[in-house]
């Protein structure tokens, strides 16, 4: 039922997976009000009184049943848990009789790096695993799972390696397309991935498909000054948008810019309000880019559609030390941070932003041992991002993630060869064939 | 509705409160047999007579347009076991009131469904099957999630002899496929529990 299976105590996955198991067998006995399969016909009582009388798991209980008001029938219980009825087949080679409407389906619901796998199974597969409309089908599909994009430059050659939460299985994806000056990787959106790097002096952004292995520079910018940047990608448009924000070092106030790949061009928009110091933090929200501010420690938030920015008086948490802005789902936003300048009193935090009421609400914190299994120092940094409602902390120091899932309120441990090197740079990845860099 | 009422209950009870209470749950049991009403009625091919209720049937296109042609009567499906049936039937309360909630996307199965494709492969089979010919979209896609889950980790001869398939590459092409510009770096689990 609810509660058992979204302790975050409980951590682990395989524990979870017991727990839930558990849970299923309490639900059975206490609650036997399911479906059952009805033998030789009759109609079946679901009458509201019907349900209280089979209930009958505590002593106390017990009374009742025995005044229960006569003329009501038993309900008979549910069989969902037992032995599977000997009318359905249990041939060896049921699968061989698959039908082929229902194989298309089922391929269209396999993630993209398995697609590439199991084109070997066979020639009918591999043509129907490159047919254009088939892709299409599969596009359509409207997730596949998050996968985790990590990028390093190896002694100027770039390194790419993805690891698909649904898979459970890092790739390793060739990035040789990528010219010398790509250096920042800014992040990813809707299947594409947005690079950044200065080309001689030339600040220059560009856009590719991994999966496709296709990629464009985009047209130079107004202002040429290593700027934040972010992507987002609207795919019932199917365009995206790259923001320019802030001066990387801060020190220059530029207006903001706006690259639409409809019209191929960047727009230029409101110089950001004065603050001193603007951050990196940055989360696409809604239609809306939220920023964070660090002198003073505040919220600006820049309406695409009007192209102007303001200021949202929602009070930050006291002693907050590096605050990130994370997007979920239908117009979440997070905000992650560790509260306390003591390291026995540090903890990781989680906020919500209420955006009726303007507000940080917390809504979830770090376990003590998981934190201190993330950053042994007080000092440690660590780096923050998410989307879809996961949020995924990496650290410096150490090469493992920490994933965690808002929704069940689950934590769980990524490791893999890629996130060692200390200079990678992470970002939740959507791999998609349908993305265009166009 | 009749009731008996034990002398034990309403020892003590002024006749006002009880006329009050009987009159409410006269009134209770009319709004819930009047909810229970609109009901279909469904034969499956084994001859078995399943009521349930129309909000939950017809999160099936198919019997939706099959009753649309019937107009209140007996609903045959002549391909559709009872025991498959029920289990889909029991899927579908729990899902009735979900709408157009995309959580089914996410990719991961909610704790009440994974339970419920915790079955072997026959049963998956029948229901995957069932689920597309009933044309229960957000079934079949969570059935086809557990099957990629089933072929998840298998290699490629294995994924072949599961769904008996013959291999018909000649050596040569079987290994330039392979040798392709994808391959796993870490074929484990990197999921570490600690």
């Amino acid at each position: 039922m609810d509660g058992v299976g979204e302790s975050s105590e409980s951590g682990s996955g395989e524990s979870s997976s017991h727990l839930i198991k558990n849970e299923a067998f309490r639900d059975e006995e206490s609650c036997p009000k399911q479906v059952s399969p009805i033998r030789g016909g009759g109609s079946r009582n679901t009458s509201p009184l019907g349900r209280v009388g089979s209930r009958n798991t505590s002593p106390s209980r017990q009374k009742v049943i025995k005044t229960k008001p006569r003329g009501l029938d038993e309900e008979t219980v549910a069989t969902f848990g037992k032995a599977v009825h000997p009318d359905v087949q249990m041939e060896d080679n049921i699968w061989a009789m698959l039908p082929e409407d229902l194989l298309n389906e089922i391929l269209a619901r396999v993630p993209p790096f398995m697609i590439f796998r199991l084109r070997s199974v066979c020639k009918r597969w591999n043509s129907i695993l490159q047919d254009n409309s088939f892709l299409k089908f599969h596009s359509q599909v409207p997730s596949h799972g998050p996968c985790l994009l990590t990028f390093w430059k190896n002694s100027q050659t770039p390194q790419c390696s993805i690891f698909s939460l649904p898979l459970k299985t890092w790739y390793r994806v060739p990035f040789n397309f990528l010219p010398q000056w790509a250096f920042w990787l800014v992040g990813s959106s809707g299947g594409l991935v947005c690079f950044s790097g200065l080309d001689g002096l030339t600040f220059k952004t560009l856009v590719c498909n991994p999966l496709t292995q296709t990629w464009r520079t985009l047209p130079s910018m107004n202002y040429n000054q290593q700027r934040q940047l972010i992507m987002v990608v609207d795919r019932t448009d199917k365009s995206f948008k790259v923001i320019a924000t802030s001066d990387i070092y801060g020190d220059k106030s530029l207006p903001t810019e706006v690259y639409d790949s409809k019209i191929d061009t960047w727009t230029v928009h409101q110089i950001m309000p004065a603050v001193n110091l603007c951050s990196s933090k940055m989360a696409y929200c809604d239609s809306r880019l939220y920023l964070e501010t660090l002198s003073p420690l505040g919220l600006m938030m820049y309406r695409l559609d009007s192209g102007y920015w303001e200021h949202i008086p929602a009070k930050f948490p006291r002693s907050l030390l590096d605050g990130y802005l994370v997007t979920g789902t239908q117009k979440r936003l997070f905000l992650v941070g560790r509260i306390g300048l003591y390291s026995t009193l540090q903890s990781m935090r989680i906020w919500e932003l209420d955006h009726a009421k303007i507000m940080w609400v917390e809504i979830s914190r770090m376990p003590p041992k998981y934190f201190r299994a993330l950053l042994r120092l007080s000092a440690e940094r660590f780096e923050c991002f998410g989307q879809d409602n996961l949020i995924c902390f990496t650290s410096w120091n150490q090469g493992k993630g920490l994933l965690y899932d808002v929704d069940k309120k689950v934590w769980s441990w990524i490791a893999g060869c890629a996130l060692q090197s200390y200079n990678s740079q992470v970002c939740f990845y959507e791999p998609r064939f349908d993305a265009s860099v166009h | 509705m009749a009731f008996t009422w034990s002398k034990t209950i309403y020892m003590g009870l002024d006749p006002i409160f009880l006329t009050e209470l009987s009159i409410s749950i006269i009134i209770f049991s009319t709004i819930a047999s009047s909810k229970k009403s609109r009901v279909s009625k469904i034969k499956t091919a084994d001859n078995e007579i399943f009521e349930v209720e129309e909000a939950v049937a017809t999160m099936s296109n198919t019997i939706k347009i099959m009753a649309g042609d019937c107009s209140g009567g007996v609903i045959p499906l002549n391909n559709v076991h009872s025991t498959i049936f029920a289990r889909v039937i029991e899927w579908c309360k729990k899902h009735v009131d979900d709408g157009e909630d995309l959580e089914y996307y996410k990719g991961a199965l909610k704790n009440c469904d994974a339970t419920f494709f915790e079955v072997d492969q026959a049963v998956l089979y029948h229901l995957l099957t069932t689920a597309n010919s009933l044309d229960i979209k957000p079934l079949l896609h969570q059935g086809c999630q557990r099957f990629v889950d089933m072929i998840n980790g298998k290699t490629v001869e294995e994924i072949r002899q599961l769904l008996h398939i013959k291999n018909d590459f000649t050596n040569e092409e079987e290994d330039e496929t392979r040798k392709k510009l994808w391959s796993s770096v870490v074929g484990m689990n990197s999921f570490i529990l600690l």
